[in-house]
Formats: structure tokens, sequence, C-alpha cells
């Protein structure tokens, strides 16, 4: 599969470290370490890991939410310098976040809080945002008695469509979906899904889906990224990826994931022990410690991205060697 | 707190309702000592001096045979507004301080947090009689003074909110939503950090009440002569026997400082609810 046309979002070698003092001593820890991701309009790319794998950190270092170390960061090309205020960038790229009880201001009715992004970044008149207001509603599927309602009034659904449309106020380009059904139960997560869906399609968004669920990522993305520890190891098409994963890590995430979420056929990893500490890394390959199929170079030499198929790339010279 | 009265009342405990009620209670008869009292405050002489109280002179006379009954009115509106006024300045002063500290952090949070500290090594009350001791009498003084001096608790209290909130979703929402920092702090984070310090604006107004009182008392109040309760009740201290002097004034602080801790409570306790 390739991709069509020029990224919407490219992002380069971007490092995010943290200074961490525990007992008088300095230690940096390295959440993000030299991700490359591109997107595309209409296009989902999904990144996917454990908590703690630098997943979040990374959403909120291309929002600058968290200042990045290292690393460049384009919006439609054009890099952050080119904007005339940080905060212009949130007009091109917006997120939904992963709890909407939390990422919505208790105080605020849900007029105010579709109307807020609308004043501050576009200065269009009252009557202009009052007719964007019942578009919104329209498009996430609400109803306008909830105008006057705050959060807590409203069900989990309705909280989360309120953050979709709230992120699509502003006509962005790109959306961040940072776990947009972690918090909702089962029953609603599909109906929400499809709705991501069907707003990509009618306004050409290219999103960024943030996940652990194997499962939400096979419905709606079309690429994904495995992340460990803070760097990519594997990515590709959804499908291929899904189906011949090349890295052993890759494949133990899809053993874990329930059944469903299978369909491929491929060898059954079990890791062990737990995920390093971030700190202190051994120069080798970030899964050495807890992979099965280590060999000596592997705790010397840091694997980088290969292709393994094409477009599909892993950071795992053991699998690449190895006949399928 | 923009609901109406009735809303109000349902919603707190009893002793919020009363401590309403005093408050109400205290504001008219502020108004009305502003506005009429039955002898003129300020005039010895308009009866016997030491009068106990009776139907001439409800609250008896002084030394000087003043009334004590007007003169306490006419100091209702004195203390009431002194108390008010000093919260106010110390919530609004505190609050923005606390807020940009707790928000911000870094140097300007290390800055204000020392010197909180320092102001909070003196035990209050006596830092509050040194100050207008040095600056003066006067009813802006002691305003000022009372202000500054409890101004540490609002400050400590909303630098707590304001930090635990910062971390929130909704402040990186606000963030993309377009508002600068301050926008995120002005619209977002302060008005949701707010209750708690409208129940302690209401428990420290009646540590203020008295502390007020206190600096009248000891003549280091606003300007000698003007009705003030602190500063009667000092004027009776001579007079054992004439209690009246000294009890009516009391009776409006311990009045004045009630009201407001009762309110505070009732707010504290139905938060907890």
């Amino acid at each position: 599969m390739t991709e069509p046309g020029k990224p919407l979002l490219s992002v380069t070698g971007l490092r995010t470290e943290f200074t961490v003092r525990s007992r008088g001593s300095r230690r940096t820890l390295r959440a993000v370490d030299g991700v490359d991701l591109e997107l595309h309009a209409g296009r989902t790319s999904a990144v996917v890991g454990e908590s703690g794998s630098g997943k979040s950190t990374l959403a909120r270092s291309i929002l600058r939410l968290v200042e990045p170390t290292a690393g460049t960061v384009l919006v439609d090309g054009r890099p952050l310098s080119a904007f005339r205020r940080r905060r212009d960038i949130y007009k091109d790229i917006q997120m939904v976040f992963q709890d909407p009880r939390s990422s919505l201001d208790p105080r605020q009715r849900v007029r105010e809080i579709l109307d807020e992004p609308m004043r501050l970044h576009l200065r269009r008149s009252p009557a202009d945002r009052a007719r964007r207001i019942r578009e919104l509603l329209a498009a996430v599927e609400l109803d306008e008695a909830i105008l006057e309602r705050r959060p807590a009034a409203l069900s989990g659904g309705q909280r989360q469509r309120v953050g979709i449309a709230r992120a699509l106020a502003v006509e962005p380009k790109v959306v961040i979906l940072d776990e947009p059904t972690a918090s909702l139960d089962a029953s609603t997560r599909g109906v929400v899904l499809d709705l991501l869906a069907r707003l990509q399609r009618e306004n050409d968004l290219a999103y960024l889906l943030i996940s652990h669920d194997l499962h939400t990522v096979r419905r709606i993305a079309h690429t994904v990224a495995v992340m460990y520890l803070g760097r990519v190891i594997e990515t590709g098409p959804v499908a291929e990826v899904l189906r011949h994963p090349a890295h052993p890590y890759t494949q133990a995430l899809i053993d874990a994931a329930p059944v469903a979420a299978h369909g491929g056929h491929h060898r059954t990893i079990r890791l062990t022990g737990e995920i390093p500490s971030p700190f202190d890394r051994n120069p080798g390959c970030v899964l050495a410690s807890r992979c099965p199929l280590a060999e000596a170079s592997c705790t010397t030499r840091q694997p980088s991205l290969a292709e393994f198929r094409p477009d599909h790339f892993a950071a795992c010279p053991v699998t690449h060697r190895q006949p399928r | 707190m923009s609901a109406a009265p009735g809303r109000w009342w349902r919603h707190h405990p009893m002793s919020a309702r009363l401590g309403a009620a005093l408050m109400l209670l205290l504001l008219v008869a502020a108004l009305v000592g502003r506005l009429w009292t039955p002898y003129d405050p300020n005039t010895p002489g308009v009866g016997d001096p030491f009068l106990a109280p009776g139907a001439r002179h409800w609250f008896g006379t002084d030394q000087a045979g003043a009334d004590v009954f007007s003169m306490t009115l006419a100091a209702t509106a004195t203390d009431v507004w002194l108390t008010v006024v000093a919260v106010a300045l110390a919530f609004a002063i505190g609050g923005v301080l606390g807020a940009v500290a707790g928000y911000w952090g870094g140097w300007t949070d290390w800055l204000i947090m020392r010197v909180t500290e320092v102001l909070q090594s003196f035990p209050a009350l006596l830092l509050a009689m040194l100050l207008v001791a040095a600056l003066g009498n006067g009813l802006v003084n002691v305003i000022v003074v009372v202000a500054f001096v409890g101004l540490p608790g609002y400050l400590r209290l909303i630098r707590a909110e304001v930090k635990a909130r910062r971390g929130w979703e909704f402040a990186d929402a606000a963030i993309l939503a377009g508002n600068s920092g301050a926008g995120v702090l002005a619209r977002h984070l302060v008005p949701n950090s707010l209750t708690p310090l409208v129940s302690y604006a209401a428990v420290n107004a009646a540590w203020v009440a008295i502390v007020v009182s206190s600096l009248g008392f000891i003549g280091v109040g606003i300007e000698p002569g003007s009705p003030e309760w602190g500063s009667m009740i000092a004027g009776g201290r001579d007079f054992p026997d004439e209690y009246w002097i000294s009890l009516f004034p009391g009776l409006g602080i311990l009045l004045l400082s009630t009201a407001f801790y009762l309110v505070g409570d009732g707010i504290v306790d139905r938060d907890e609810r």
C-alpha cells in the first residue's frame, strides 16, 4: 500500500527525555526515543504498545504539551517556527482525549465547551459560531437539548461525542485520538468508532490513533507502529503486521490479545519477565532481556528498522534472517 | 454560588442557614446604624452616666452618658465593613499569587512560598498589631494589614488546588482550545478551585472579625473616637460593675464571628457530604 500525496503531519527523530531526580542523583528517562511518523489525509495511523511504551508521551510531544528534546514535527509541511504563535498549531492539529470525564471542564456547559476553541482560534462572529455548533452536534449525532448541560449530566458516550465535536470545531487537518474508546463500555465503543470513521471520510482527516487495543486498531487504522520502551520496533499496513508480525514483541502482543484479534499464522511467543527499567538501558535491543529468540548479538547492538516485506518494517535481525 | 437564595437554603445544613440568618441580621443592623440611631452615638451626655439598660437607653449609658445602643449600632457597619473588605482583599491577592505559584511553579513559586513562610513564622495577631503600630492608626491601614496577615492561608490553599488540577486533561484540552497559560488559569483552573477557598474565607472572616476588634481594643485600630466594638470594650474595662458598656459590643463581635464561622463550616459540611 502506498501513501498518496504529501503528509499532513510528519515526525522525524522525535525524542523526549525527562530528568528524574531521586535521592540526589539525576537520571534521564528517555520516554520517546527517535520516532519517525507520517500521517496522510483520510488515513489512520495507529501507535500501539503497553502502558509505559511512550505512546502517550509521543502524542503529547507532537502537540507540545511536553517539550521534545530533539526531532522535528512538520504540520502540513510547515515547522513549528512557521506558526506565528505556538498555539496556532492547534488550528491544524487537535486531540480527542482518553477520558472525557477529566478532559471536559466540569463547570462549563456543552455550548461553552464547543464555543471556546472557535472563539479563541478563529475569531468568528457569534452567529457563525452558533451555526457551527449546530453543525457539530449534528455531525456527532447529539441533540441540541444537551447544549445547556454540564459534563456531569451526560452519559459516557455523550461526553466522548462532545470531546470529538470540540476537537473538530476548528476544522483541523490532523486529529490525535488518545485511546478514544478506553473509557467507554463495549456497546458504545463500536458506535463511537463508526462515528470517527465517518467523520474521517467526510472531512478527509488524518488520524493518529494511540491505543493498546488491537481490536480498535484493526477496525479503524490503515497503518500501525508498534512501540516498546520509546522506540518503534515494527511498522506497516495493519492487516499485514497483524497477520505476519515480524518482531517477537509484536507477536507476543498479538498472542496476549483476545482470540478475535488474531487471524494470521505465526509461532507463539511468550515473553518472560517485566518491562526493564527505562533508565540504565543496555546498548542492545530493548527487548533482549525478555526475548526467547535473543542471541548474543542482541545485547550489544541496537537493531534498526529493516524492510521485512514491502512497506513492512521490523527491528529484529533474528526473525529477519529466518525463513518464514 | 449564583443559585437563588431558596436553592442555597435547601442545599445547606442547619448551621449554615443559622449563620446566613445572623449575617443578614448584622447587615440590616449595619445599614440601620448608618441611617438612624436613637441618639447621636458620638455625643456624650444624652443621658446620665452609668445608666443601667432600661426603656430609655436599651443598652444603658457609659461613663460619659453616651447611649451604648446607639454606639453599638453605629459600630456594626465599621466592624462588618472592615471584616468583609479585609477578607475580600486577602482572597483576591492571595488567590492570584497562589494560582500563579501553583500553575507556573519554578522560581516564581519558590519566591512566593519563601516570602509566605517568613510571613507565617510570626504569630498573626502579633504581626498585625506591630504593623498597624508601625504604619499608624487608620481604616485603610487596618484593612491592608489584616488582609496581608491573612493572605498566606488563601495563597497556600489555591496553590495546592491549582497544582493538583494543572495535570488534569481539561487543562491540556484548554490549551488545545487556544488558551494561553494565563487563559487556562483564569478560565478553567481558578474557577474549579474556588469552592474550598470560599469556605475557608468564611471561616477566616470569623478570625478577621476578632483581629479587627482586638486591634481596636489595644488602641491600634481605626481613628480613636470613631465607633468600633473593640475600642468600646476597651472603654468599658475600667468599670467592671457597669458590665453593659463592654457586654453589648462584645456580643456584636461574637455574633459576627459566629455568623461567618457557621456559614463556612456549613459549606465545608455540604462539600464533604
